[in-house]
C-alpha cells in the first residue's frame, strides 16, 4: 500500500493541475472570441489577394460550396472548399484551394482565383517549407514571379507550356531553383483542368441553393 | 544557499551568468527564431512573460512543495503560462505567432525558464525572484535580439523588416537598407550561420572579460574560473 505521503503527493499535484486547467480554460474562454477573429483575418487577407479587384458584396470567407471527393487527389487536398466571389448575387469568381507535393520540402499550398471563363485571375502560395531566399521567390512578397499567372488559361496557353523554360515551357525558373516552380506550375495546371472538369457542377449548385440564375455570359467562353 | 543582493542578480543575469552565452540554455529557439529581430522580439517577449510569473508563482509556492514534486509542478506552472502567452499572441499578433510556429509551445521545454525556477524562485522572496526573472530574461532576449540584428543585416542586408506583425502599421516601413538591394547572403539565414555569429559574440565577451580582468588584477581572475564552469541544475559556487 501507499504510504501517507504518496497520497498528500497525490493530492497536492491534483490541486496544481487543477488550478491550472482552470488558469487555461478561464483565459480560452475570454480570448476564445478574439482568436476567431484573428484567425479569420489571417485567413481573409489571401483571400482577397485571389479575388478579382472589384467590389464584391459577399462574404468570401464564409460563402462556399463543397469539393466533390473524387477531386480530392487532383488538388492535392484532403478537404476544403471553394470559396465564392459574388456581386449582389452573382457569381464571378471562385477560389480553389491546392496543394503541390513535389516541391523541394514537402507541401506547397496555394490559392487559385478563377474566373467563370477558366482564366486565373491570381495565384498566392499560403504555406510552404521551401529554402528561404532560393526557393522562396513564389511569395508575392519576394517576387513578381507568381503573377505572371494572371490571365493564363487553357485556353491561351497550350498543355506543354505549363513547364518551366528550361524545359520547353513558358514560365520562368528561379536562379538555382527548377523544382518548387515546376511543382507549382504543375498544381496549378492540375487546378484549372479540375475547374473544367467541375464547372457545370459549381454553377448548377449555385442555380439550386441561391435561386439565381446565372446569365449566359458567365457560361460562355468555354 | 543562493541567496544575492540585486546587484548582483543583475550583473550575473546580464553579464556573468547569461543564460545564452555561458549557460548556453535555450540554445534552439536561440538559433531556430534569430533569423530575424521581429521573430527574436516576437520569442523575447514570451520567453521574459513566462520567466517572470513562473518565478513569481514558483516563490509563492515553494513552502508548500518539496521533494519529487518539484520538477512536475514547475513544468505544469510553466505550461500553464506557456498557454496562456499563446493564447495571447493568437489574440494580438496572429501573423507572428504563426511565423514561429513550434518555438511558443516549446518555451515550455526551454532549460533557462527550468533552471531559474530550480535554483532561484523557489529559495527566494516573491519580489526578488520576479526581478532575476525579469533581468535573466533580459539577459537572454539581450543575445537572441542581438544574434537576429547581425543575422538579419549578413543575410538580407537590411534590418528591422516586417516590423508591423508586432508593432501594427505604423511600423510597416522601419525597414532600412543597409547593402544595395538585392544583396543577399544564404549561409547567414540558416542555422550554421547562426551558430557561427553566436561563437563570434562569446568570443567577444570573452575579449571584453579578458581585458576588465587585466585592469582590476589578477584576484579577480582567479575568482572568475571557478564560477565560469558551465552547470545547468544547481547552484553555481
Amino acid at each position: 500500500m501507499f504510504s501517507g505521503s504518496v497520497w498528500k503527493n497525490i493530492a497536492v499535484l491534483g490541486i496544481v493541475a487543477l488550478i491550472s486547467g482552470i488558469t487555461v480554460f478561464t483565459v480560452h474562454a475570454i480570448t476564445k472570441g478574439y482568436i476567431i477573429k484573428s484567425e479569420s483575418r489571417y485567413a481573409k487577407r489571401f483571400l482577397f489577394q485571389v479575388a478579382p479587384n472589384a467590389n464584391y458584396t459577399n462574404d468570401i470567407l464564409t460563402d462556399t460550396i463543397n469539393i466533390p471527393k473524387k477531386y480530392f487527389s487532383m488538388l492535392g487536398i484532403e478537404s476544403g472548399e471553394i470559396h465564392l466571389v459574388k456581386i449582389n448575387g452573382k457569381l464571378i469568381s471562385i477560389i480553389v484551394p491546392s496543394i503541390a507535393y513535389d516541391g523541394y520540402n514537402g507541401k506547397i499550398k496555394i490559392l487559385v482565383g478563377i474566373n467563370l471563363d477558366g482564366s486565373i485571375v491570381s495565384v498566392r502560395v499560403v504555406a510552404h517549407k521551401e529554402t528561404q531566399e532560393l526557393g522562396d521567390k513564389m511569395e508575392v512578397v519576394k517576387s513578381d514571379w507568381i503573377l505572371n499567372f494572371n490571365k493564363k488559361s487553357l485556353n491561351n496557353l497550350e498543355p506543354k507550356s505549363w513547364k518551366v523554360k528550361k524545359y520547353g515551357g513558358y514560365f520562368d525558373q528561379f536562379t538555382g531553383a527548377t523544382i518548387t516552380p515546376s511543382a507549382i506550375i504543375k498544381q496549378i495546371h492540375e487546378t484549372l483542368k479540375y475547374y473544367e472538369m467541375d464547372k457545370s457542377r459549381i454553377i448548377k449548385e449555385l442555380d439550386v441553393f441561391n435561386e439565381i440564375k446565372v446569365s449566359n455570359n458567365f457560361e460562355g467562353g468555354n | 544557499m543562493y541567496i544575492r543582493s540585486y546587484k548582483s542578480i543583475l550583473n550575473n543575469g546580464i553579464w556573468e551568468e547569461n543564460q545564452g552565452l555561458i549557460l548556453f540554455l535555450g540554445l534552439c529557439p536561440l538559433i531556430a527564431v534569430s533569423n530575424s529581430v521581429v521573430k527574436a522580439l516576437g520569442l523575447s517577449i514570451a520567453t521574459m512573460f513566462v520567466l517572470l510569473f513562473s518565478n513569481i508563482t514558483i516563490s509563492l509556492i515553494k513552502k508548500r512543495v518539496s521533494g519529487i514534486l518539484k520538477i512536475p509542478i514547475f513544468i505544469i506552472i510553466i505550461a500553464t503560462f506557456t498557454t496562456i502567452i499563446e493564447l495571447f499572441m493568437k489574440v494580438f499578433m496572429y501573423e507572428l505567432y504563426i511565423l514561429l510556429g513550434i518555438f511558443i509551445p516549446l518555451i515550455i521545454v526551454n532549460g533557462l525558464i527550468l533552471n531559474r525556477a530550480e535554483i532561484f524562485a523557489c529559495k527566494n522572496s516573491v519580489v526578488k525572484s520576479a526581478f532575476d526573472g525579469l533581468i535573466f530574461g533580459m539577459g537572454f532576449s539581450a543575445v537572441l535580439i542581438t544574434l537576429s540584428a547581425v543575422r538579419e543585416i549578413l543575410s538580407v542586408g537590411k534590418i528591422f523588416i516586417n516590423m508591423d506583425l508586432l508593432f501594427g502599421s505604423a511600423a510597416v516601413d522601419w525597414s532600412i537598407t543597409i547593402f544595395s538591394e538585392g544583396y543577399s547572403f544564404l549561409l547567414f539565414m540558416l542555422p550554421p550561420g547562426a551558430f557561427i555569429l553566436l561563437g563570434f559574440l562569446i568570443a567577444l565577451k570573452n575579449l571584453i572579460d579578458g581585458k576588465v580582468n587585466t585592469l582590476s588584477g589578477n584576484e579577480r581572475s582567479s575568482l572568475k574560473k571557478e564560477t565560469k564552469r558551465v552547470r545547468t541544475t544547481g547552484p553555481v559556487a
